[in-house]
């Protein structure tokens, strides 16, 4: 499965002709218009064309969610539930885990149908992310090359299996700041359990902090010390920091540094995000209706073994809605990070219980932006570093895969009701459409506007971009054919 | 042969510069597919040889001396697209073909990238501080422009006290240098500062970023390594003895090769034990053999050799002469080095520690292992009933086996009766227990996998270090792609041809070898690089503007003959570290205003012609040191194990399972410096990575310096800050004079200055308006002032108090080193 290397002299070239014109990567030019200051860096920069999404839900489903049992049904696999693999499928690959020789065939317990009027199978696992078929694009033929979670994680989210790489939403801000003014560009929900890769997954990498993932918490403030010390109240903050600001302008008026200035502006946004984040977090304005459908006041099944209970269901849900009140309020990017899809083991039952899990709230979520007119603009992605192997591991479980896996995406200008790509009749490889993370990678950022080679920063001399050297464009899954290509 | 600043003053009396005007240029534009990697037609413009040898069309693409025979200029002069070069981008400009004209005319010489020639210093009329003044003045004067005047005096107190040791200055510093603003006095400051302790920790913090130290391994696990603190320990400690430069080098890089290695030099080699390493189970070693192997070369390169190497795995570099194959060769000094961890002694302290720890978790492993027991001899029976049997009535048996199994007093009674003299409820608890002997037994399953995970962590005295493996060595091969499953040739261990000569010691060359290379006097990037690094630490900025990269890619330095300068006064004082940051900390560009000057703003916004110093605000361990110095927290042990400090509850959720037990250190640990914070690579400490800390993964040679609201609200408000404010606010609250004297006492201690009258009309009537607000609010001013109430003062005024010394440690100044 060697990744091909196409030709991009063309697009080379029309970036280098516009470069030499002025019209260079856009967020490099803004840069350089605002030198020492890091004030400004947030503000809103147009987009290499027009985009059609302007804003991103990622749930990050960590781990490694079965594609087989999920969105890519395999029937052969249970009719040839133990039986060996030949061979020649097994020379070139490694597992984490499984023993070649012993590795049989695992039929799956799920069972799938044609959902909507697209008819795109889904797994009865998901039945309301199902019933949402007409608004996704699945893309069965995912691929990367590493099959281990933290190196995993790193490709999707930075592109390259390597730290200290900007990650998706750090570039989205970068290239394109944020329209929401008293929040951050790039946010971070979890419940209960992050990604293994911890917070190399919302990095800036070597981009400033301003473009790092900002984690929004479950319990306490929602943004870490956001809250004033006890006894400090609105009006104490208040006359707090217009004594500062008036302080720091004595001062800017004699040095007049620019970082001064923006020092100003920062304390102001801090204040004003110190409303406006309790006031995010703060449901009570929801209906009744809407906190039900998300399930937000579900309790947790008992959880399987690996599994951690607590009011994970609650969380999951809550961060749901929260990632539509976050891009209602000109978020950019919201990254919901949730990591419990490792099932070496006890699948049938940890598996339906994640799932159950995410169902619910991710189909009201899609459900609900499109009520709201808001899912036009708002692309909503599912996806995570590999699949699982269509082999079984132990008594019950998968190990990882990474040669072909699914995600899905909805919203914000992707084609919606279809399937992309074909995997062979064991769901081991693609045979059609294969899509390497960094063709994903590419196609999002199209999505918004941006051409994923011309978003580039330099690093250590290099124009480093968030799809490495690779990556193509998927344009069947884009629902309006693009003039700009 | 001439030195590089005497060469670059001939190239500048000619109008074209190879080095300047034409390097840069084809590297840009051409090498690309006329260069190391490829050669399209049969070109290669890299090498003077290749590029005036017959092309394969038979044309010369160069004639020396005769422009209009070069195809070179008839391909970048046409019209004809599908003819004219470089086919990809806009054609170049006539600016630029002239140039290109004119280097050809004048024999198209090929002289060699700048850092690449070994330093050599001209002649100059001065020696000292006052050759750095030289240099920057003549430049700034070419360009119509003075220095600025000198900073104020309690300004380069400051400054001094921060660049030298991350911390304030003490008043009575400050008060001495402002009475007698003499070179003497200022003299004095710095010797004192370059002799504190504190230096090592200033300077050994800014080594570790190039070394990415952190307490943990990164990746899945990213499990603790307990002793990473003592190669933070030997960092702090050479510098402070003042370690010659290249033995800090040689002994990072090869402590375990010295003769007689002692066991500090092997602490040493801890450098190459920094990298992130991967424990997940179900991995390639060899892959990540590589990876570890790939890090070690390019963190070596970037931090001493001042090189992005790295794209040297997959390919020849595209601009600098470095091929693939050298890549490998510098590999090949690393393949065989293995971990090497020993055990020692430690002081007694860490000795009683760790074995107390030890003890502690062997009592709970057994009694964890008693309690499964039990639970799996219950699980054999049904009921409850049929395993008391079991124990034929033996009360003591019985006693103790509840005992073990950690539940409730009550349910333990129940379980206690026999089943005849239970009561209903008793019977229904006892059979609801029975129910979850299976969730009880998983329970304790995991409670001793913990534990095992806590073994791990114990603090064990050991040293992690390097050493060179003697059986089973690896050979090392040239990877196709930077695959380490396609193997090309084997290679052996040499250091780059492009730089200066290797002479190893044996036909084995090993990293010795490779450290006395480095560390040679005709190195050329070395010294350069290790200059340009203590210059940006006192200036905000390089001479050089990008320390990891003095390749062709990279900044010219703004002032070639001063690196070199400084370079050669490193090598010649013997590599004598604090000798080379007083020459710098001494001269009168070091002592410059940093005020923005409009004269000159447009011109140069980026200060490369040093009219002015720089003012930055200071690193994220800084922040908090300096929060901490200020009302006298500040705990200011030197070296040590790794602390903890407060943090947020849940601040581990978005942490994957492996959880770090975040027990809050003790006080005065809690109030140590921020360079001590455990440093967790999955989760790192939050109030530092808001700060620009770096995420210590790979080698960084430059932090970010945002500017972000997240910053704001850690120091308005994060515990850590807030207990800041709360001791400064009420050393305000008890201390004599009036309330503008008071405010004077906040400016003193923080800025190191007095404020002037506008400033203290606003500080009096925030204190003013708190007072009041306090007064009738005195609940609140109790919360406010909390653990840091005065014997003899109100809450109500202490509470005003530190609502002022909460703003004036909220200042921009207070945390920007001016």
């Amino acid at each position: 499965m060697k990744r091909e290397l196409h030709n991009r002299r063309q697009a080379r070239r029309d970036f280098l002709t516009s470069a030499a014109s002025g019209l260079g990567g856009v967020a490099l030019t803004a840069m350089l218009q605002e030198p020492a200051s890091s004030s400004q860096t947030l503000r809103v920069r147009p987009s290499h064309f027009a985009p059609s999404a302007k804003r991103c839900i990622f749930i990050f489903m960590a781990g490694g969610p079965s594609h087989v049992d999920l969105f890519d049904p395999k029937p052969i696999l249970n009719e040839r539930d133990g039986q060996q693999l030949p061979d020649s499928l097994l020379q070139d690959v490694e597992f984490a885990f499984i023993k070649k020789e012993k590795a049989k065939l695992k039929g799956s317990a799920a069972r799938f149908r044609p959902r909507g009027e697209c008819g795109t199978e889904f797994s009865d696992m998901i039945p309301q992310i199902g019933g949402c078929a007409d608004d996704i694009a699945v893309v069965r033929t995912m691929y990367g090359e590493q099959f281990n979670h933290h190196p995993g994680q790193l490709l999707l989210s930075s592109g390259k299996a390597e730290m200290g790489r900007p990650t998706i939403g750090s570039w989205l801000v970068y290239g394109l700041g944020s329209e929401s003014e008293n929040l951050p560009g790039y946010v971070v929900l979890s419940a209960g359990r992050g990604a293994s890769g911890g917070s190399s997954n919302w990095s800036s990498g070597f981009l400033p902090s301003t473009y790092q993932g900002v984690p929004f918490r479950g319990q306490g403030d929602p943004i870490m010390y956001l809250s004033n010390p006890a006894g400090v109240r609105a009006p104490n903050q208040r006359a707090a920091l217009d004594a500062i600001g008036q302080l720091n302008e004595i001062r800017y008026q004699q040095v007049q540094d620019p970082e001064i200035a923006s020092r100003i502006e920062q304390y102001e946004l801090a204040f004003r995000m110190q409303s406006a984040a309790p006031e995010l977090t703060d449901l009570s304005g929801e209906t009744r209706r809407t906190l039900e459908t998300y399930g937000v006041e579900r309790s947790s099944p008992r959880p399987t073994a690996s599994m951690q209970g607590g009011d994970t269901y609650h969380r999951f849900s809550t961060n749901c809605l929260l990632a539509r009140r976050l891009v209602e309020r000109g978020v950019r990017f919201v990254n919901i990070v949730h990591a419990s899809w490792d099932q070496h083991g006890d699948l049938k039952h940890d598996l339906a219980w994640n799932c159950r899990m995410a169902d619910q709230p991710i189909a009201a979520l899609i459900r609900d932006l499109k009520s709201r007119g808001m899912l036009e603009e708002t692309l909503v992605v599912w996806a995570s570093e590999f699949g699982r192997t269509p082999l079984g591991q132990g008594e019950d479980g998968r190990d990882h895969h990474p040669f072909a896996f699914s995600i899905w995406m909805a919203g914000g200008g992707v084609q919606g009701g279809m399937v992309h790509g074909q995997t062979d009749e064991i769901g081991w490889a693609p045979v059609r459409d294969a899509v390497h993370i960094n063709d994903f990678q590419a196609t999002l950022l199209h999505l918004f506007g941006l051409d994923h080679e011309q978003l580039t920063a330099n690093y250590r001399g290099l124009d480093v971009r968030l799809t490495n050297l690779e990556g193509q464009v998927v344009y069947p899954l884009l629902n309006r054919p693009s003039a700009d290509v | 042969m001439l030195g590089t600043s005497c060469l670059l003053a001939v190239e500048q009396q000619r109008s074209v510069s190879f080095r300047r005007d034409i390097q840069p240029l084809l590297a840009r534009r051409c090498f690309v597919c006329h260069g190391p990697s490829e050669q399209r037609g049969g070109l290669a413009l890299h090498l003077r040889h290749a590029a005036t040898a017959p092309t394969d069309s038979g044309n010369y693409a160069i004639v020396a001396g005769h422009p209009d025979d070069s195809q070179l200029l008839s391909r970048v002069l046409s019209h004809d697209e599908q003819f004219r070069m470089p086919l990809e981008g806009p054609a170049l400009s006539a600016d630029e073909i002239g140039k290109l004209r004119e280097w050809i005319v004048q024999g198209a010489e090929y002289t060699q990238h700048w850092a690449f020639v070994v330093p050599q210093r001209e002649p100059l009329p001065v020696t000292g501080p006052a050759a750095i003044d030289l240099y920057v003045g003549r430049r700034l004067r070419a360009a119509g422009f003075q220095t600025s005047p000198r900073a104020e005096s309690h300004t380069l107190v400051r400054r001094l006290a921060i660049d030298l040791l991350g911390l304030l200055p003490t008043p009575e510093q400050v008060d001495r240098f402002v009475q007698d603003p003499s070179d003497d006095v200022y003299e004095e400051l710095v010797d004192q500062m370059l002799q504190s302790k504190h230096f090592g920790e200033r300077w050994g913090r800014h080594w570790l970023d190039l070394a990415r130290y952190a307490d943990t391994f990164g990746y899945e696990r990213d499990d603790v390594r307990p002793n990473a603190w003592r190669y933070r320990d030997w960092v702090i400690h050479s510098i402070n003895t003042n370690q010659p430069y290249n033995d800090f080098l040689t002994e990072q890089l090869a402590g375990d090769l010295l003769t007689d290695a002692t066991v500090e030099q092997q602490v040493a080699t801890g450098l190459h034990r920094m990298n992130t390493k991967n424990n997940e189970s179900g991995i390639n070693k060899e892959d990540y053999h590589n990876r570890e192997t790939v890090d070690r070369v390019n963190t070596t390169a970037t931090a001493m050799l001042g090189l992005t190497i790295g794209c040297a795995q997959c390919h020849d570099h595209k601009y600098d002469p470095i091929s693939q194959k050298e890549f490998y060769q510098l590999y090949s000094f690393f393949d065989n080095v293995a971990e090497n961890d020993f055990d020692i002694e430690g002081t007694n302290e860490e000795q009683t520690r760790y074995q107390q720890a030890q003890s502690a978790l062997e009592a709970r492993r057994e009694q964890l292992k008693t309690r499964r027991a039990v639970l799996e001899e219950m699980k054999e029976h049904v009921t409850a009933a049929t395993w008391r049997l079991s124990l034929n009535n033996d009360a003591q048996v019985l006693t103790d086996k509840l005992q073990a199994l950690e539940i409730s007093e009550s349910q333990r009674n129940s379980l206690e009766c026999a089943r005849t003299e239970q009561t209903a409820g008793q019977r229904r608890q006892v059979d609801a227990f029975w129910e979850t002997l299976a969730a009880l037994h998983d329970d304790t399953g995991k409670a001793l996998a913990q534990l095992s995970v806590q073994t791990r962590h114990l603090p064990k005295p050991y040293v992690m270090a390097l050493h060179e493996k003697e059986e089973e060595r690896r050979e090392t091969f040239f990877l196709v792609r930077g695959d380490f499953k396609q193997k090309g040739e084997r290679v052996g261990s040499r250091t780059p041809g492009a730089l200066s000569l290797f002479r190893p010691r044996s036909e084995a060359p090993d990293r010795l070898d490779l450290a006395r290379w480095i560390t040679s006097r005709d190195n050329p990037l070395a010294a350069r690089v290790a200059a340009n690094h203590f210059w940006r630490h006192l200036f905000g900025a390089g001479l050089v503007s990008t320390p990891d990269d003095f390749g062709i890619q990279g900044e010219p330095p703004s002032h070639p003959g001063l690196l070199d300068w400084l370079a050669v006064e490193l090598m010649e004082s013997g590599w004598d570290r604090k000798h080379l940051v007083k020459t710098i900390v001494m001269s009168n560009t070091y002592r410059q205003s940093s005020f923005h000057r409009e004269d000159i703003q447009q011109i140069d916004p980026e200060n490369r012609l040093l009219s002015r110093q720089s003012r930055f605000r200071v690193e994220a361990e800084i922040v908090r040191d300096l929060f901490l110095a200020a009302p006298g927290l500040l705990h200011r042990q030197v070296g040590g194990p790794t602390i903890y400090p407060f943090v947020p509850a849940a601040t581990e959720d978005l942490a994957y399972k492996y959880k770090t037990q975040w027990i809050v250190s003790d006080n005065p640990n809690c109030y140590r410096r921020g360079m001590y914070i455990h440093f967790k690579r999955t989760n790192p400490y939050p109030s530092l990575m808001m700060f620009d800390a770096p995420e210590s993964n790979v080698c960084l040679a430059q932090r970010n310096r945002s500017n972000t609201p997240l910053q704001a609200l850690v120091t308005l408000n994060d515990p850590v800050f807030v207990e800041c404010a709360q001791a400064l606010g009420r050393d305000l609250a008890i201390s004599d004079g009036t309330p503008e004297e008071r405010i004077q006492v906040a400016a003193a201690r923080c800025l190191l200055r007095t404020f002037v009258a506008r400033e203290v009309r606003v500080l009096l009537s925030l204190l003013q308006s708190q007072r009041i607000w306090y007064g009738d609010h005195p609940a609140e001013a109790d919360h406010l002032v909390a653990g840091y109430a005065a014997d003899e003062v109100a809450n109500t005024e202490t509470a005003a108090w530190l609502a002022v010394a909460r703003a004036v440690l909220n200042l921009d100044e207070f945390v920007t080193r001016e």
